[in-house]
């Protein structure tokens, strides 16, 4: 076990981090009584965690839990045995359990991570958060409405417990600097955003047991699948959402099977076109079929546009947009015929370091780092609420529910205001 | 990796076939973003560069594979080495200018060299240097490694008949080839290479080895190596000596892992007859060749059916 030789927990502990770190940034005294005071007992012991479901982005968020100091991976659930034994070699110091409710009884561990498949995040969360746990649940956080709703609610009534989904850009380091970068006003008028995700997979799972293969293969069952735009493209509308600053008024849907004809229903390629209410459309795309171009997120405005790839971001201005000032200095990369300014995020401080800010940063990590960290920093300094918390993590579903069932049944359909409401 | 790997999976479902084997390089591409030495964000980059400061906790798969090397630096009497890169970089291989170095900084590179200077405690599963300037690159295991995780996903998918390769000089099969025979490889005579005519039946093997269900890991001597004062250095470096290895010489190993063959594999490169024998573990056969006077030769260790009769 390691611990900091200066424990900023130790420091910290009595206060909100987000009241202590504002101070710090603006250099101003404020008055005590502003200041939030927690009342979580924190010691310097890491957050003892538990993995829910051990699948491929289990094993990820297993693996991050593991690189971040404040936090123990102290436990593995899934209900497949070669899943644990997986697990016993990744984690070997992890205790490995089939039936999670034998992870909630105990009282040791502090937070759980749910990573099952979507339609069984309903029993696993509500059961964590009536057991006392911290719950980083992924996104979308459900398969319904009904099930959405239910999640949200029960995590916005449990106090002095975390919720967080797992949106995970919102926390990430680059976008969170382009997020402030095109509030300030830098795209001029948003005209349209538009994102894809392009990867040749067949996105079918192997097994040698038929029966472990069906529960496996779940996003290709519609019944539960909320599909491409659902289950991967949450994370890209999100984006546009959180950018945007504004709900989605209606979406409309197309997709079908046009490689992958192994017997499926669920779609290999899926559009969206997403409408917001001052006039913008987001268009986002899906394939299982091509690899071509991979991800990245595109922001419009009327003085330039955004690209965001890789947790990267550059800037393409138009030739009557106002200057800057900085961008004469910033790092240039050409892309076609066009010149892109390199937004880099934390550029000023890291200078002031001494270290080359377009170098290729040694210690950049993962936006499921970020979130993790995120997390680990709420139960360490909070509570506070979460970047990505119970309401936002429910509109985000919502959307994804309501995209992904036009899709299917290719039509627009209109968002209902109160279909947003957790209580509705 | 930097290395193509190939799956060649046989069976009757087209589908199952594809989807475990999307799973397999999924593992590989997991596995080489997590080992390299290059990407600055990766696990093991995060031990070169605290692991001199402090213990480093890994996972339990990096400890593993640390484990493995230790295991064959021990048994290779240290002709296997993973920290050999202050060596490398004295020779100038990493930067493209090589050049034979001077004694002073051999002998300073030699000083940050080894093994020994890593500690592994179990009980954390934590790395820790115990010398500055120590720094692994595990590229003569890795792609070993990767095999045998894809072969483990296989199997555990119900895959019964496979052969993989990185890069064709790590070869790993699953059970017999379709017609119920060893899969036969061949060993490549490298310098042949450039005249090897598609239409030829037994292009340039001087060796071959029959493989079901085990691994062949094939190192050479070949392609970077420079001339200094009449000498020619190779890009092969005895972590021993810190000399480099010359000529053309071909190792390969034969086992049931393909990390072990691969790390025993770079191993006999350096090693000659004078070093005598070696405790193999999961080894079934290990040689190296070197080509005097256009016929391939045994250099070291044991190789059935060489030379030829």
């Amino acid at each position: 076990m390691f611990r900091n030789s200066f424990s900023r927990r130790s420091f910290l502990k009595k206060s909100s981090l987000g009241t202590l770190a504002g101070v710090l940034a603006a250099g101003e005294r404020i008055p005590v009584a502003e200041a939030v005071f927690s009342d979580r007992v924190t010691t310097d012991d890491p957050i003892t965690c538990a993995v829910i479901g051990f699948g491929s982005w289990g094993r990820e968020i297993a693996a991050v839990i593991s690189e971040i100091e404040e936090m123990e991976l102290t436990a593995i659930c899934d209900h497949f045995p070669l899943m644990l034994r997986r697990a016993e070699r990744s984690h070997p110091g992890a205790r490995r359990e089939e039936d999670y409710r034998s992870l909630l009884q105990d009282e040791s561990i502090q937070a759980v991570f749910v990573a099952t498949p979507t339609h069984l995040h309903r029993e696993i969360v509500l059961a964590a958060l009536a057991a006392g746990k911290n719950v980083y649940c992924e996104a979308p956080i459900a398969h319904t409405m009904e099930d959405a709703r239910a999640i949200a609610k029960a995590a916005r009534e449990v106090s002095g417990q975390i919720f967080q989904a797992g949106l995970l850009y919102r926390t990430e380091p680059q976008y969170r600097s382009v997020y402030g970068f095109v509030r300030s006003g830098a795209l001029g008028r948003f005209a349209m955003t538009r994102s894809q995700w392009h990867y040749k997979d067949s996105w079918r799972r192997s097994s040698s047991s038929a029966a472990r293969a069906r529960e496996l293969n779940w996003r290709l069952d519609e019944e539960v699948s909320l599909g491409l735009v659902g289950e991967v493209g949450i994370q890209q509308i999100d984006t546009t959402v959180w950018m945007l600053g504004a709900l989605p008024t209606a979406v409309s849907g197309f997709g079908g099977v046009t490689f992958w004809r192994d017997g499926r229903t669920v779609p290999d390629t899926v559009q969206s076109i997403l409408e917001f209410p001052r006039g913008e459309h987001m268009i986002f795309d899906a394939t299982l079929v091509s690899g071509f171009d991979a991800a990245y997120d595109l922001l419009f405005g009327s003085d330039s546009t955004i690209i965001l790839r890789d947790n990267k971001a550059w800037m393409f201005k138009e030739v009557d947009a106002p200057q800057l000032g900085w961008e004469v200095y910033a790092r240039k990369d050409r892309f076609y015929k066009e010149t892109g300014i390199a937004l880099l995020a934390n550029a000023t401080k890291i200078e002031a370091l001494g270290q080359d800010p377009t170098a290729d940063d040694p210690n950049a990590k993962s936006p499921l780092w970020h979130a993790l960290k995120a997390f680990a920093d709420n139960h360490n300094y909070g509570p506070f609420e979460p970047v990505v918390n119970a309401q936002l993590a429910y509109e985000a579903t919502v959307i994804a529910i309501k995209a992904n069932e036009a899709v299917k049944t290719s039509s627009r359909i209109e968002f209902d205001p109160d279909w947003f409401s957790i209580d509705a | 990796m930097a290395t193509r790997f190939e799956l060649v999976l046989h069976g009757d479902d087209e589908g199952h076939l594809r989807s475990a084997g999307e799973e397999a390089i999924r593992e590989i591409k997991r596995i080489a973003k997590r080992f390299s030495f290059y990407g600055p964000a990766s696990e093991l980059s995060r031990v070169n560069r605290v692991a001199g400061e402090r213990p480093v906790r890994v996972s339990g798969e990096l400890f593993e594979l640390l484990s493995l090397c230790q295991n064959v630096y021990h048994d290779s009497r240290g002709a296997f080495d993973p920290t050999v890169g202050p060596l490398l970089r004295a020779w100038g291989f990493t930067s493209g200018t090589p050049q034979r170095p001077g004694e002073s900084e051999l002998k300073r590179a030699l000083s940050v060299t080894g093994f020994e200077n890593v500690s592994l405690d179990g009980s954390d599963s934590s790395v820790r240097f115990l010398a500055k300037g120590i720094e692994l690159d595990l590229g003569g295991i890795a792609k070993g490694w990767a095999l045998d995780e894809c072969k483990s996903l296989l199997k555990d998918a119900g895959i019964d008949c496979a052969l993989l390769h990185g890069g064709t000089s790590s070869v790993l099969t699953i059970g017999t080839d379709s017609t119920g025979g060893p899969w036969r490889i061949g060993i490549e005579d490298p310098y042949e290479r450039e005249d090897l005519n598609e239409s030829d039946e037994d292009p340039n093997w001087f060796s071959h080895c029959d493989l079901a269900g085990t691994a062949l890991s094939v190192s050479a001597i070949h392609g970077k190596s420079f001339v200094q004062n009449d000498t020619e250095y190779g890009h092969v470096i005895d972590p021993r000596t810190g000399h480099s290895i010359t000529g053309p010489i071909v190792s390969a190993v034969a086992g049931h892992s393909a990390a072990l063959a691969d790390a025993w594999s770079t191993a006999m490169l350096v090693t000659t007859k004078q070093d005598g024998q070696f405790e193999f573990q999961d080894v079934t056969a290990a040689a190296s060749f070197e080509k005097v006077e256009s016929r391939w030769t045994l250099r070291s260790g044991v190789w059935d059916g060489f030379p030829p009769p």
